[in-house]
């Protein structure tokens, strides 16, 4: 019955199962006990790795990636919002959703390669200073649950079938979802920024 | 075209993975921004009164 169950439902004891290790995680304080020994690899980040060396001795190089990490966010927070729009009924109704999600999501994967690539090097520049800022460390997760929520929850379901074959409410939430988390994550880029 | 792929069960799971980790996503982060705002909403109480 319950291997029954779990075979059926995978994709759901999987997020059980994540959220579970999250509660243990937190109940255990191991992210509390991890997080000091974090310090010295932002330390060698900054002062001896050479994107750190980079950043710091020339600003022009830091500036230009800091562009190309600003663009690549840009193309993101663009393709997730035609894609979500679409999905929710605001945007482009006379084109399929179908043909939106697979258009934009080559767009949004290698955004986010370029993103993460050059955001390491804009970390890296100020690694001493986004270890002790709690926003960064939301930022971090903001970005790994919606790279998540894509890669292993959203396009897996936009892809299984027509989208008028699924439930329009799940459309909608989904989409709903997807923009909150790439709108905190876009945010709390730009509150690093300014603290 | 999109192909059908899968059973109904496999939808079934898909969309309800789906439904429950995007409701979790929108309650956590709607939370996260409230704080956040009231913490601003706070500190401009406390500097202008």
């Amino acid at each position: 019955m319950l291997s029954n169950l779990l075979s059926n439902y995978r994709t759901v004891a999987g997020l059980a199962f994540v959220v579970l290790a999250v509660v243990l995680v937190e109940f255990f304080e191991v992210r509390a006990s991890i997080y000091p020994s974090l310090l010295p690899f932002f330390e060698w980040l900054k002062y001896s790795s050479w994107i750190g060396y980079l950043g710091i001795t020339y600003g022009s190089v830091y500036a230009t990636i800091q562009a190309g990490h600003l663009i690549s966010m840009a193309i993101i927070g663009g393709t997730v919002l035609v894609t979500d729009l679409r999905l929710l009924g605001v945007l482009l109704k006379d084109i399929p959703s179908e043909t939106i999600t697979k258009g934009t999501h080559q767009c949004f994967k290698y955004s986010l390669m370029v993103a993460i690539a050059t955001g390491i090097f804009c970390a890296a520049g100020v690694a001493d200073k986004v270890y002790y800022m709690p926003v960064f460390w939301i930022k971090m997760l903001a970005l790994l649950t919606g790279s998540g929520f894509m890669f292993f929850i959203k396009q897996p379901l936009l892809n299984s079938r027509p989208h008028h074959e699924i439930d329009p409410w799940t459309l909608r939430i989904l989409a709903a979802a997807s923009i909150f988390i790439w709108f905190t994550v876009a945010a709390t880029g730009r509150w690093i920024g300014f603290s | 075209m999109i192909e059908v792929e899968g059973s109904t069960e496999s939808i079934k799971d898909l969309q309800y993975a789906a439904v429950t980790i995007s409701a979790t996503i929108i309650i956590f982060f709607v939370v996260y921004w409230i704080i956040q705002i009231d913490s601003v909403r706070e500190l401009l109480e406390l500097a202008y009164g």
